[in-house]
């Protein structure tokens, strides 16, 4: 592993039932945000928890130089019987700084909440809230608009832009919209490596 | 409006205790042997002539003492144990056997065995752990292995420590399942514990109270010991909830 890279995958190798990654094989050494696409069940989250170490390769090597990693789950995972101030703040104990994210993602007044209380779209941004605070090295952020409505979402990808600019980020996302808004390189995940995509090669891996 | 509903509330409950006392006293009537049955009136005032007896009060707290040690006991054990069988699959192997029997045996025959090895006193103690015992080891040990694995992922990759993450994510899992075998556990050890005290009549005891009016046939007095049982065992169990529920609140978790 080269000293400037930050997150490298070595001849991977993961199987379910059915292989996912095969001789994988892909290096970062530059910070910014990166989308990946694939049709559903082509392993985008397996590779996400490969790169967090939840989950282990059956061979090769997977190496990255990040202290902190940032996980924003497909599912919100925010604690049900903790109000949304304490779920940030069991992550992060700057009360000033969760609130203030939390008001940068458009939630006001919030805090007291549970999250029984708030719709769908409001779940979504504190967890991703949640993720921010955390402030890894490496956000692996799995579909992070699922359910936010189209202005709230400007707000929060020019604000994703602006704070992540300096991490290495991941976006998983099936949205062109989103991942152009993101102006960020686009990637479609496959068996051996992530291949570098058009907008319009992009959408038609959709189909 | 909340005040009238509060009202309707104790109206009710108190023309369901009127109608039910109204139903023994036609069942009195009907079979009129005092021996068979003692009628609510002369239950009332053998309660009321015990009551300012300082022994009444001194075998009520000598049971409730000893109840409430064997179910502390009972409710320290099974965490503990739970706990160690979660994180120790031979243990857990070892244990199940021996819960299982403890579940299905009889109090009369631990009783009369406990009663072999230690003195009366100490029986209704033994008891009440034995027989709460296997109702906390299982609901603590279904409450860990229920914990949402989801959560347990969000705390390793938000670096949770061992003791954060029992205190975000194993306690406010486990709780209500502790919560419902506490609850169970209250009354079971008050049962145990009294049938217990029946068969080795401690010296001061609900038990041998209890015993004494078998031999004597004070129906009456027999009424009001059970009543007394229930009672206490209905007041042990609020109390222990409302602190287990302030408990909860005091630690910030929200069930």
């Amino acid at each position: 592993m080269k000293s400037n890279t930050i997150l490298q995958f070595q001849n991977v190798t993961f199987c379910y039932d059915k292989p996912i990654l095969q001789q994988f094989n892909c290096s970062f050494d530059k910070t910014g945000i990166f989308c990946i696409l694939g049709k559903s069940g082509c392993g985008k989250t397996t590779f996400l928890k490969l790169a967090s170490g939840l989950l282990f390769p059956q061979s090769g090597l997977i190496t990255h130089h990040a202290k902190k990693i940032s996980f924003l789950f497909q599912e919100n995972r925010l604690l049900p019987w903790f109000t949304v101030l304490e779920n940030m703040l069991a992550i992060n104990k700057d009360k000033e700084y969760c609130i203030s994210v939390l008001e940068e993602l458009g939630l006001f007044h919030i805090e007291k909440k549970l999250p029984i209380e708030l719709s769908g779209g409001m779940l979504r941004r504190v967890a991703l809230a949640r993720a921010i605070v955390y402030d890894g090295d490496i956000f692996l952020l799995d579909e992070p608009f699922v359910g936010i409505d189209l202005e709230k979402k400007q707000q929060i990808i020019s604000f994703l832009k602006q704070k992540l600019l300096h991490k290495l980020c991941f976006i998983i996302t099936h949205n062109i919209e989103e991942a152009l808004a993101l102006s960020a390189p686009l990637y479609a995940l496959e068996k051996h490596c992530l291949k570098v995509v058009s907008p319009s090669q992009f959408v038609e891996s959709l189909h | 409006m909340k005040i009238f509903t509060t009202q309707n509330k104790w109206f009710s409950k108190t023309a369901i205790l009127i109608v039910w006392l109204l139903f023994w006293q036609f069942l009195f009537l009907i079979i009129n042997k005092e021996v068979l049955i003692a009628s609510p009136v002369h239950v009332f005032k053998t309660f009321f002539s015990l009551c300012f007896q300082s022994t009444f009060w001194l075998t009520i707290f000598s049971s409730l003492f000893r109840i409430l040690i064997g179910y502390l006991c009972s409710v320290f054990f099974g965490i503990l144990f739970a706990i160690l069988c979660y994180r120790s699959k031979i243990l857990y192997e070892f244990f199940s056997p021996v819960i299982q029997v403890m579940k299905a045996t009889p109090v009369a025959s631990f009783s009369i065995l406990i009663l072999l090895w230690v003195k009366t006193d100490i029986v209704p103690i033994v008891i009440s752990f034995l027989m709460v015992f296997p109702s906390i080891w299982i609901n603590v040990s279904i409450g860990i292995t229920q914990t949402e694995k989801q959560y347990l992922e969000m705390a390793k990759i938000y670096g949770f420590s061992l003791f954060k993450t029992c205190h975000y994510i194993y306690l406010p899992s486990v709780l209500p399942y502790f919560i419902s075998a506490c609850h169970a556990g209250i009354g079971m050890a008050w049962k145990a514990g009294i049938a217990a005290e029946v068969i080795c009549t401690p010296s001061i005891s609900i038990g041998k109270k209890i015993y004494e009016t078998k031999i004597y046939l004070e129906t009456s007095e027999l009424f009001v010991w059970t009543i007394c049982a229930i009672l206490f065992s209905i007041l042990l169990e609020k109390c222990f909830l409302k602190l287990l529920h302030y408990i909860t609140r005091k630690i910030g978790i929200f069930l």
